[in-house]
């Protein structure tokens, strides 16, 4: 294009063609001028950005050991997809960044992605939980609650949930734990009350939601069970009345609980294992088995469940049933048709469920540590925290330590 | 029902006139509103649009408007109807802005977008005429706050 050519667009027409921008380039483009930068930093044209590009992105993280720390880390790669489906990194190098904060001495099974919402997406690490945007690697490290549990109890979270509100115009983690009454004695008649707290944002603090009159159910924890979908986190629960298993939610904006149920022939808790991804935009529920293969293979096929209406538990339809598979988890669903699995060897795996092609992909996480996070890309900036030590930074490449902006 | 079609004169700046079935005419909201709110004489006149862009929205609009057209040849329809020379590419998101006619000014912004993605901050500047109002060190600051978008 011969220079100028866009000089004499009306200023309303140069927003409209910015946000059409990948964020990548609208980085860049901030150097332009003060006049663009102040544009591409407001809220306004963050979310005209959000309605108009609709590029998605995988993150992957894995749980690395550093024999010179004595140290897990989590190390994350952004990845995006080819036409053919193979998994690429968006940026040249595989292994891209890591997170001091999400550095721990041991390394937990139950590290897990919450969200996304809006291209955000909340990491519970072992000790502490961050909020990140993986599309402009900016992220802050939540306060800790206020809310400790008095000498001589015992804290358990039990469900994470992360997701927006609109009406609030704000992004919230929801945090369901348990309080025991002996520390030495984890029975079941030893819990002495459920507690909800709630993370505003914005407001960048905690509080205690009222859930006196309101039984809740436990939690049950599987991994790739915790979903934001149409403004409700989504866990599973295990039903107090006939042991069954259920999805429990959490409604983002008026902050209430609700149970949907599973599709009739699976909702038995000594059976199959049970995941949740977001496929065809629908909930959708993965049936597997992560026990010793059967002799009669038709015993271990995996039976994909989408919820054609939401919300509404006659619509569960069985959409396929796959052959077995060697896997140990469910990851992500992406593109309508891909499925991503962490196998028992440790890797990540991909099935096509239009072509049942099954691809490998090999990576040094340490097993059982494999998470995988698919994101619209966004531009939705972190506030600042009230606590000066809890600041907004951004991720580095691996072994660069970590600057406040 | 051919009977009952309507014809719209439309009047571009350099007086050239376009007579176009109102069905049609219609897919820009200006002249919807104009229609819906009864104001249409003998002739509408667009005074920002010339004759050469308007016969480029009319094709357009007739090709979007065919009957029976499958989605794989309106593709390959769009995807010529973008590859025009920066002039025309100019004039038409002006007068798809003025028409008020979201589909092609979208279009259109998208390939201005996929034109420019690739070029240096200093060449851009050029293409929008902007100046460079940051100060070396405070445009060095900015390059460091998103450094992996520079790579």
């Amino acid at each position: 294009m011969a220079g100028g050519i866009m000089k004499k667009l009306p200023e309303d027409i140069i927003v409209y063609v910015l946000s059409r921008f990948p964020v990548k380039s609208l980085m860049r483009l901030k150097s332009i001028s003060k006049s663009w930068y102040i544009l591409i930093d407001s809220s306004s044209f963050t979310h005209l950005h959000l309605n108009h590009i609709n590029n998605e992105f995988i993150l992957l993280t894995c749980s690395v050991y550093e024999e010179e720390y004595e140290k897990f880390k989590t190390d994350m790669s952004f990845l995006s997809n080819d036409s053919n489906d193979n998994l690429n990194p968006f940026n040249q190098d595989f292994q891209d960044c890591d997170v001091s904060e999400l550095t721990a001495a041991f390394s937990s099974n139950f590290d897990e992605f919450i969200g996304p919402s809006h291209g955000l997406i909340a990491l519970v690490g072992s000790i502490d939980t961050v909020i990140f945007n993986p599309t402009t690697r900016h992220y802050r490290v939540l306060p800790p609650s206020p809310f400790d549990c008095p000498e001589g109890f015992y804290h358990d979270i039990n469900g994470l949930g992360f997701g927006f509100d609109p009406m609030l115009n704000d992004y919230k983690v929801v945090r369901i734990s348990k309080v025991y009454t002996d520390p030495y004695k984890y029975s079941y008649h030893s819990i002495r009350e459920k507690k909800v707290e709630v993370y505003d944002m914005w407001v960048d603090s905690w509080r205690e939601l009222d859930i006196l009159d309101q039984q809740l159910p436990g939690i049950y924890w599987l991994p790739c069970s915790q979903k934001f979908y149409k403004g409700s986190c989504h866990w599973f629960t295990n039903t107090t009345d006939d042991n069954s298993v259920a999805v429990f939610c959490f409604d983002i904006t008026t902050e209430t609980f609700r149970i949907m149920n599973m599709p009739d022939c699976c909702h038995f808790f000594y059976g199959p294992r049970y995941g949740l991804v977001i496929l065809i935009e629908c909930l959708t529920l993965i049936c597997y088995h992560d026990r010793e293969p059967q002799v009669d293979p038709s015993e271990d096929m995996i039976d994909i469940w989408i919820m054609k209406e939401y919300g509404v538990s006659e619509s569960w339809i069985k959409k396929y049933t796959i052959q077995p598979l060697p896997i140990e988890y469910p990851l992500a669903g992406w593109k309508d048709y891909l499925l991503y699995f962490q196998s028992t060897r440790g890797l990540l795996i991909s099935y096509n469920l239009h072509s049942d092609e099954v691809k490998e992909l090999i990576l040094h996480g340490f097993s059982g540590t494999l998470r995988v996070v698919v994101y619209t890309e966004s531009l939705i900036q972190i506030p600042r925290g009230r606590d000066h030590s809890r600041q907004v930074k951004h991720f580095h490449r691996t072994y660069n330590s970590s600057t406040v902006t | 029902m051919s009977s009952s079609t309507k014809f719209l004169t439309l009047k571009t700046c350099d007086d050239k006139k376009f007579v176009l079935d109102e069905a049609i005419a219609v897919r820009s909201q200006t002249i919807k509103n104009m229609v819906e709110d009864d104001c249409v004489s003998n002739v509408i006149p667009l005074p920002n649009v010339n004759s050469k862009t308007m016969t480029k929205v009319i094709e357009y609009w007739k090709k979007h408007s065919e009957e029976g057209v499958s989605k794989d040849v309106l593709m390959d329809f769009d995807k010529a109807f973008v590859k025009v020379h920066h002039s025309i590419l100019h004039a038409l998101i002006l007068a798809a802005n003025f028409l008020n006619d979201k589909e092609i000014l979208d279009m259109m912004c998208q390939e201005v977008a996929d034109r420019i993605k690739g070029k240096t901050p200093e060449e851009i500047r050029k293409e929008f005429d902007i100046k460079n109002d940051f100060t070396p060190e405070e445009e060095e600051e900015i390059r460091k706050e998103n450094a992996w978008a520079f790579e």
